[in-house]
């Protein structure tokens, strides 16, 4: 091999406390590790002649280091990945949350858009506004989008969701739009069902656990809650197909003392998949703080716990985490980010906007949980039928400014910038600004225990990245 | 010399035609006449002297002091090609087809008519030499096929050099109108001084490198193509990691096992890595394109010689003008979809079979 002479490319470095290593990162999304602190010192110092043949050829496959005269060429890839992925996060909105209703019969404690009771008056968005709705839709640019209706309990509206759907077929004929409904599945029947069927609704449906973890999760002055949602779920995958239904767990405190229980629920109803997800500090859950929230550390325990179980599951079925799966994506396929919730610039307008039961439009749902407990007028981005220029309100464009991670405190130098995101709803709601310091933040704690946690089992554990590859592929 | 799967070259005595490109019209393959546009002379012949293997529609080259007819475009076969030059600025040191300086502009003037003719729905590789050497050729090529209306889809393989132009690139983008193209660019480096080496050209890597950007800043596809050497076997898990953390528009990775001949037959003892020996290195990158979620697909790899969990990427692809089976083939149970070996791959350069049962 002819000798070169090196020159060192930008780069982000984190300490892996598990086995005293460390990672590598880049903004072209590219990661390594070195194994010691001698190592890392040697790269930072270029002692090229200290490190062995394979770690400076594996620097140089992913763009950590150049030979000195490709500097420029080096320089054009990494900036060239970076904007890119900037570029693909600065999109027109392809999710379209529409809130029929903020009536439900569930009681549940930890309601993130605070419910109210089924009978109460003035809840409802008004059939009128359907066509205001798609006209939006209609000017936004994306050819493929994704409508969900979200409540309260979107089903005590069926009526309007149908009238949605029929009228959307019509005035949305240019664009492929799939339908999902966000419901508990209390209240179906069988015309329902077959009008679904017909117009390729999918479900995603709330499912805590077993019998005992869901009621406590999710009560109901009206009925057993579980008993309802798991028949119901049976009977869409007899009617409609297993793909009709996705199912996602909410984790609370009562959560962590059952992991195998969750997951055999979930294995039990003959589900593929599970999302574990943690509360987030909005509605009931924000005002009851105290006595239901946990550390990001307590969380993770309990998370780790469960994905190590759902990995070794996977010796004999395909059963994916999903949130192990979003953030697998955002380290392997930065180009197509999905996940509105972990993006910079974030996902607020730019993936999503939110039509309200109140006529408010919102850039993210987590914008209409927080204006419905602060009543923060900042927090709406326009009125449907009324004022429709959301994308050039101030709001979004400050909120979208503080959302850039590449400079924001806290982010700016984190191994782990390449595949976060900003989260500023979360940030306003726990800190009171857009940004947060990160060193107190819930969302950046979490996220930094996960990325910790995946990198290090692809990287030390043949078996799962097996398991990882095979979740990737799908 | 071994006998292909499909004939490109016959006997084809015909007194009525004067050298030169024809298209065959008419079922039975008989008659040769002028297509409908006013680019190729007007000629036609009516005799069925000339072997199989041709139909109606396939654009040939008739060569009268031999009596030769060469299909240039048929729909019998698995992969058309056009070669459009014999220059090119690298120096593979397993080119396949040695460059020539000579100017052969006229092979971009038969490349154009043929494909104005031919009119395929398939699509056709364009190849060298290297195709960009020439701008101003290959521009026109793509301008004369948009002003005919021509929808061609075109695979082009390229070094990638040139497109460190971007105003090159861009000159290109305004031919292409609504064509599906997509680029073959080889890369046999993670570092200058690898790629450098096995093209024996300076500056190559990093025109390529800034090529592949330009061409993604376009919108345009690469598929990533990799011979692999006794020089860069034991870097393939770099080069893997290197294209699918530099690039956002490589969508595919071909790996290519040597074809012995021009360059690579005068250099093989010095280049060649039999499959067995391959095979470890291969394993390495099949799973880190599955995380990326990169195609990948082997070349020219007989199925046996492949690990088992390889086979599956593995493609027939050699031209079946230049395609074989030996003898050791004959009994093998899985013969239908190996891709076999080419042609020149006779003798010393012929791996031993393991015929399957």
């Amino acid at each position: 091999m002819q000798t070169a002479e090196f020159v060192t490319l930008p780069f982000f470095f984190r300490h892996l406390d598990n086995r005293n290593s460390y990672i590598l990162t880049n903004q072209a999304g590219a990661f390594t590790f070195l194994e010691n602190a001698n190592v890392l010192k040697n790269v930072i110092h270029g002692n090229w002649s200290s490190l062995s043949s394979n770690t400076l050829d594996e620097l140089l496959a992913k763009n950590f280091i150049s030979e000195a005269n490709e500097f420029d060429a080096r320089k054009i890839l990494i900036g060239s990945r970076f904007a890119s992925v900037l570029k693909n996060n600065i999109t027109e909105p392809s999710l379209f949350i529409v809130i029929p209703t903020l009536r439900c019969h569930h009681d549940c404690h930890y309601c993130q858009v605070s419910r109210v009771p089924i009978n109460k008056k003035g809840f409802d968005l008004s059939r009128s506004n359907i066509t205001h709705i798609l006209g939006i839709i209609g000017s936004t640019k994306s050819s493929s989008i994704k409508i969900e209706f979200q409540g309260g309990e979107p089903l005590l509206s069926k009526e309007f969701i149908q009238n949605f759907v029929q009228e959307s077929k019509r005035r949305l004929s240019e664009k492929e739009v799939s339908f999902v409904i966000c419901t508990s599945l209390t209240d179906i029947n069988d015309s329902f069902l077959s009008w679904a069927k017909v117009n390729d609704i999918t479900f995603s449906v709330s499912l805590d656990g077993h019998e005992m973890l869901h009621n406590l999760n999710r009560p109901s002055s009206l009925f057993n809650t579980y008993k309802i949602a798991t028949r119901n779920i049976q009977t869409l995958f007899d009617s409609i197909g297993k793909d009709s239904v996705s199912c996602l767990t909410t984790i609370t405190k009562d959560s962590f003392s059952y992991v195998d229980e969750i997951i055999k629920t979930y294995i039990d109803m003959g589900l593929n998949s599970i999302f574990l997800r943690p509360l987030s500090p909005f509605g009931f859950s924000y005002l009851k703080m105290d006595s239901l929230s946990y550390t990001a550390y307590e969380y993770f325990e309990f998370y780790k716990h469960a994905l190590d179980k759902i990995i070794a599951l996977n010796e004999n079925l395909y059963f994916v985490e999903e949130t192990a799966l979003i953030h697998l994506n955002k380290i392997f396929r930065p180009f197509h980010s999905g996940y509105v919730d972990l993006r910079s610039p974030a996902g607020y307008a730019l993936g999503a906007l939110v039509f309200n039961y109140d006529g408010n439009i919102f850039g993210s749902d987590e914008a209409r949980m927080l204006y419905r407990i602060t009543h923060n007028e900042e927090l709406v981005i326009g009125k449907i039928g009324a004022d429709e220029s959301f994308f050039n309100h101030e709001t979004t464009h400050k909120l979208l400014s503080d959302s850039f991670i590449s400079c924001t405190p806290g982010c700016d130098d984190c191994a782990y910038q390449p595949y976060c995101g900003a989260d500023p709803l979360h940030h306003l709601s726990t800190q009171g600004d857009h940004v947060g310091n990160k060193a107190n933040s819930f969302f950046c704690k979490l996220e930094t225990l996960i990325y910790d946690h995946l990198f290090d089992l692809y990287n030390n554990d043949t078996r799962t990245r097996e398991v990882f590859d095979k979740w990737l592929s799908r | 010399m071994v006998e292909p799967l499909r004939k490109r070259t016959f006997s084809a005595n015909n007194e009525s035609l004067l050298t030169g490109m024809y298209v065959v019209e008419s079922s039975n393959a008989k008659d040769l006449v002028i297509p409908h546009l006013p680019v190729i002379d007007k000629a036609s012949i009516n005799n069925g002297l000339w072997s199989s293997g041709v139909t109606s529609g396939d654009v040939v080259y008739y060569n009268q002091s031999t009596n030769r007819m060469r299909t240039i475009l048929t729909s019998n076969s698995n992969e058309n090609t056009l070669l459009v030059t014999e220059q090119c600025e690298n120096r593979c040191l397993f080119c396949s087809q040695p460059p020539n300086e000579r100017d052969d502009i006229e092979l971009y003037k038969n490349a154009t008519l043929a494909l104005l003719n031919f009119n395929a729905e398939s699509v056709i590789g364009i190849t060298g030499g290297e195709p960009t050497t020439n701008k101003k050729a290959f521009l026109t090529l793509l301008h004369q096929l948009d002003y005919f209306n021509n929808k061609t889809k075109l695979h082009i393989l390229s070094h990638g050099r040139n497109l460190s132009d971007i105003n090159f690139v861009e000159d290109i983008q305004k031919c292409i109108g609504s064509r599906e193209i997509s680029w073959g660019i080889p890369l046999y480096g993670h570092k200058s001084s690898l790629h450098n080496r096995l093209v024996n050209a300076q500056k190559a890597f990093d025109e390529t490198l800034q090529g592949i950007v330009n061409l993604s800043a376009f919108g345009q596809v690469v598929e990533a193509r990799i011979v692999p050497v006794t020089h860069n076997i034991h870097h393939l898990i770099n080069i893997i990691n290197f294209l699918v953390n530099s690039f956002q528009n490589i969508k595919q990775i071909s790996i290519m096992n040597l074809e012995p001949i021009g360059w690579a037959k005068k250099n093989y003892l010095e280049l060649f890595v039999p499959v067995g020996k391959q095979n470890v290195y291969l394993n390495e990158v099949i799973n880190i394109c599955l995380a990326y979620g990169v195609s990948i697909q082997l070349y020219n790899y007989p199925l046996c010689l492949l690990n088992d969990n390889l086979r599956a990427f593995s493609v027939r692809s050699i031209s079946d003008w230049k395609n074989y089976y030996p003898s050791g083939c004959n009994q093998c149970a899985r013969q239908q979809v190996c891709g076999g070996f080419f042609t020149s791959s006779t003798g010393k350069y012929l791996e031993d079979v393991e015929p399957f049962q």
